[in-house]
């Protein structure tokens, strides 16, 4: 008596069942262990809503887990950070493309907003985080890896591959076409967007 | 009074910045964030629904690592003739003979830490029940449990108790033929009487090797690795780096396997203990829900109590009588523009969210489409035959399909012509947000909805809510409020409040999370058909308001076909499936060998319809390259102020790309490797513009294609393959495919 599976069951799962990579979705489940709140800490800052940094967190996870950079990836926690920074601004962008989706999620935190809603202007910070989304992807990643992870310099410097001092002069560079922005969002004044990976 | 109005105080973002760091969520509630993402690891929906039996059977990595064991030798046998040097096996083969039961335990070991187990119980012909274990509070506990026929399956969760009888259809391929894991399992075809000379795996000549080392549990045990002829060609794919099968020294019966997994800091040994004479329960392979169970596909209603029940059953009337209905829903900021539209005919129901933002762009380009605004006022016919028109784009669609509910996105993070589905179970936990609008969700909420949607519709990992009436309002005695609560999961609370002289209708709703927030909507206007039946025509959401209009009546049956389009996930499972069939039906088409001889998929299933493996792995070598280009040729645009080279050689010559990067590996001869169409990064939806294309002569039938943003897509239609060549350089937006494309 033979086995009967069929010749795409032999390749395709060995394709697939190599993708679940054993060792690659314990990675995530590692990464989500050791850093999980701290990413959550993040997303919240720059959603600025519990319930879509709890989606949010939920993609990254996915995300990662099918990743094959990720699995390469030597800093996990920085290409992760980074995954999660840009997701938050993809959703940033896309609420302000479709209004209409956001206008109905903002009701869900209309009546109990969570305790730290009263210690912050959200308004402002939203507003803050519409114009990084205008940033170049480092611009957006320095600023948000030095007020909403709260990261020293040198942390920021390993991970632009810079000095400490460049990593300081940089944020500093990102602020000032920050408020350039704000004030006048003239797109001649903005470094060029780069597509950057994740 | 006329005068300038206060200009509002506005901070420096240097300021706004600094105050970020006050921000600091709720431990709890970041906790329960964490482990609901490790949960969507864990639990993630496979592309093309391909291993969907695995969910059901064994969802872990594990289970998928023994599935690979259990296939690879299978393919021992597949590949024909082949014996193994040492006499044992011949004896192995007689005394492993009409075994009609296998139990494995499977425990998965991370240096000395148990960080999975799965037990498998195996009874030919055609039955398996699993038992996953999980990770809770700190342990690893009985948690998903399944016993699986090709006719009928059953789920339930150890912990929570709950469970469902489930489908089969389009689900199981491997049990149907449970002998031949069984058989798999020991090797007996490797074992057959007659001479066999040559094992391959994969097409590599592999051979046992006896291995000094003793089993660290049972030293008695003998092993014998499986090795390849080819050291450079392991006998088992990555991430397996080996597998020893353990014999019983004295009785030569296979005892144990060893799997190891990984390499470095992620390999993962497991330890499978195999018993060719397990005793179990009587009844333990009968498909059917352990008592202690309680079965959720059988709805709420049976857990009600009888006074919430009465209310229920009231409800539930209400509903029947209201019948199937059409509806069209608008939101206040969309202007006029509709948001949603919804219908229902007997037991299907499908709603929409419209992108409204296409019209209104449409009326400031000049109108050319003739939208126009239409209000709740206006006639139903109207309304309808307006949100129907083909060129109303939708961003998402819940509906009932095949009697399972299907999410399918049109548009992911609001990028463009991207499409791609993903079909779920159920509606899971956080769409019912996107469709919460719906007169599905609002007027008739079916009692915590998502308990309700039959079949597959719970996730058995959830604690059920406990159903209770509120306490009665003397201001309004015509309204009944339910309330259902449990201690642990995201929604602890639901508050429903229905207006017996209205229909029953469910007219506020408030739902808590476990961080104390809540989302209430209520309706603050009804309308009220020729019938005199009652329905929402304003509810409110917080600050948002929406308007109903709503007709009576079942909308066309082609209202509910499944999106032309859209891709089908379950397809190319259904095609494996009548494979499969086909493939055990007639085993002389077996291939001799597995090299060379994959089967394609068949056309229209899955993208690709390689017939070789090498063929496979070459194509997805050119892919990788196709995006490494895409992502040098943003990288050099980058430096040169946003203007692309002229050829991709270019990107060769100034050190972006190496030589070899611009070989095709799919087509070695193609001249140029690649297809490239320089962009213009002026031009609008830049993103949604193609810039690399396979290479080909003649129209392969479908072409592996690059968008600017690095998606890939693959190209099934000649024509679409044209325009999209066409769109790349054209001066307007890009149009939107109506079709044609899948998702890689």
């Amino acid at each position: 008596m033979r086995l009967g599976f069929p010749g795409v069951w032999r390749g395709e799962s060995l394709k697939r069942h190599g993708r679940v990579a054993i060792g690659h979705d314990s990675k995530v489940i590692s990464l989500l262990n050791s850093h999980g709140e701290r990413l959550y800490r993040l997303l919240v800052r720059l959603c600025l809503r519990e319930d879509v940094a709890e989606d949010l967190l939920q993609d990254l996870a996915v995300k990662l887990s099918q990743a094959s950079s990720f699995a390469a990836a030597q800093d996990p926690y920085a290409y992760a950070r980074k995954a999660a920074v840009n997701l938050a601004f993809s959703w940033i962008r896309s609420r302000q493309r479709e209004r209409e989706r956001t206008m109905w999620l903002s009701a869900h935190s209309t009546d109990e907003p969570p305790p730290w809603m009263k210690l912050v202007n959200a308004e402002d910070i939203r507003r803050v985080l519409e114009h990084m989304e205008s940033l170049g992807d480092r611009d957006r990643l320095i600023l948000a890896m030095r007020y909403f992870e709260e990261a020293e310099y040198e942390e920021i410097a390993q991970v632009i591959g810079s000095t400490d001092h460049q990593a300081r002069a940089l944020c500093h560079k990102a602020i000032e076409r920050l408020r350039k922005a704000m004030v006048e969002p003239d797109p001649s004044v903005l470094e060029p967007r780069t597509e950057v990976e994740p | 009074m006329t005068g300038n109005l206060p200009t509002p105080e506005r901070h420096d973002p240097l300021q706004t910045l600094q105050s970020v760091a006050r921000i600091q969520p709720d431990l709890q509630v970041a906790q329960r964030a964490v482990q609901r993402a490790m949960a969507a690891v864990s639990r993630r929906p496979e592309k093309h629904g391909f291993p969907q039996w695995k969910e059901i059977v064994m969802r872990g990595s594990l289970a998928a690592a023994i599935l690979i064991v259990i296939v690879s030798v299978g393919w021992l046998a597949i590949g024909g003739a082949s014996v193994v040097a040492a006499p044992t096996w011949a004896d192995i083969s007689r005394q492993t003979r009409g075994i009609d039961k296998v139990y494995i335990d499977a425990r998965v070991y991370k240096g000395v830490e148990l960080v999975e187990r799965t037990e498998i119980w195996i009874k030919s012909p055609g039955i398996i029940r699993s038992r996953e274990y999980g990770m809770f509070e700190g342990k690893l506990v009985p948690m998903e449990c399944a016993i699986a026929t090709p006719n009928a399956a059953v789920r339930w969760n150890e912990r929570t108790k709950l469970g469902e009888h489930t489908s089969t259809s389009n689900r199981y391929m491997i049990q149907s033929n449970a002998a031949g894991m069984i058989e798999a399992v020991l090797g007996i075809s490797l074992l057959a009487d007659k001479p066999q000379q040559d094992i391959r795996i994969n097409g590599e000549q592999v051979v046992f090797e006896p291995v000094e080392s003793k089993h660290p549990q049972e030293p008695t045990l003998r092993g014998f690795k499986l090795e390849s002829r080819n050291p450079a060609a392991p006998p088992l794919p990555p991430p397996f780096a080996s597998l020893v099968y353990w014999f019983a020294e004295q009785s030569n019966t296979l005892r144990r396997l060893t799997m190891t997994m990984g390499e470095g800091d992620e390999a993962q040994q497991s330890d499978l203990v195999v018993d060719l004479k397990p005793v179990v329960p009587a009844g333990w392979f009968d498909v059917a829900l352990p008592t202690d169970c309680t079965d959720v596909a059988a709805g709420v209603a049976a857990r009600l109590s009888p006074e919430v029940r009465q209310v229920y059953d009231q409800v539930t009337a209400a509903r029947k009588r209201f019948g199937d209905y059409r509806a069209v829903i608008w939101r206040d900021g969309t202007g006029g523009w509709p948001s949603f539209r919804e219908a229902t005919r007997g037991a299907q129901w499908r709603c929409d969210s419209i992108d409204w933002t296409v019209m209104e762009s449409a009326i400031h380009d000049g109108n050319r489409q003739g939208y126009v605004r239409i209000s709740p006022t206006d006639p139903f016919e109207t309304l309808w035959t307006r949100v129907n028109r083909a060129d109303y784009e939708l961003t998402m669609s819940a509906m009932t399909w095949q009697g399972q509910f299907a999410i399918l996105h049109y548009k992911l993070d609001g990028r463009g012509p991207r499409v791609s589905a993903q079909l779920y179970a159920a509606i899971k936990d956080g769409y019912e947000k996107f469709f919460a609008p719906s007169l599905r969700m609002t007027a008739w909420p079916e009692w915590m909805w998502w308990e309700n949607l039959q079949p597959h519709g719970w996730n058995l990992q959830e604690a059920p809510l406990h159903w209770r009436l509120g306490p009665e309002d003397p201001r309004h005695p015509e309204r009944v409020e339910v309330i259902g609560e449990r201690q642990q999961g995201f929604r602890r609370l639901i508050r429903y409040t229905f207006d017996r002289s209205k229909d029953w209708l469910c007219i506020r709703q408030e739902w808590a999370v476990g961080s104390g927030e809540k989302l209430i909507w209520e309706t603050t206007s009804l309308g009220r058909d020729a019938d005199g039946l009652w329905y929402p025509s304003k509810v409110t959401f917080g600050n948002s308001h929406y308007e109903y209009a709503v007709e009576r009546g079942a909308a066309d049956e082609a209202f509910f076909e499944y999106p032309k389009g859209m891709p089908q996930p379950t397809d190319p499972f259904a095609q494996f499936q009548a494979r499969m069939d086909q493939a055990i039906a007639s085993q002389p088409a077996t291939p001799a060998t597995a090299r060379g001889k994959y089967l394609a998929v068949a056309p229209g299933g899955l993208p690709r319809g390689f017939d070789d493996k090498a063929r496979l792995e070459a194509h997805a070598a050119m892919v990788e390259k196709m995006v490494h280009i895409s992502h040098k040729l943003n990288e050099r645009a980058h430096r040169h102020k946003w203007v692309f080279p002229e050829d991709l050689q270019t990107l060769v010559d100034e050190g972006y790309l190496k030589a070899e990067d611009l070989r095709n590996p799919l087509h070695p001869d193609a001249d140029p490797p690649f297809g490239y169409i320089r962009p213009d990064a002026r031009l609008p939806n830049r993103l949604e513009r193609m810039v690399l294309y396979e290479s080909f002569k003649d129209w392969p039938g479908v072409v592996t294609v690059v968008f600017q943003d690095h998606s890939v897509e693959y190209i099934h239609d000649r024509a679409q393959f044209d325009r999209l060549v066409e769109e790349a350089i054209q001066p307007s937006p890009p149009s939107r495919p109506n079709g044609g494309c899948s998702a890689p």
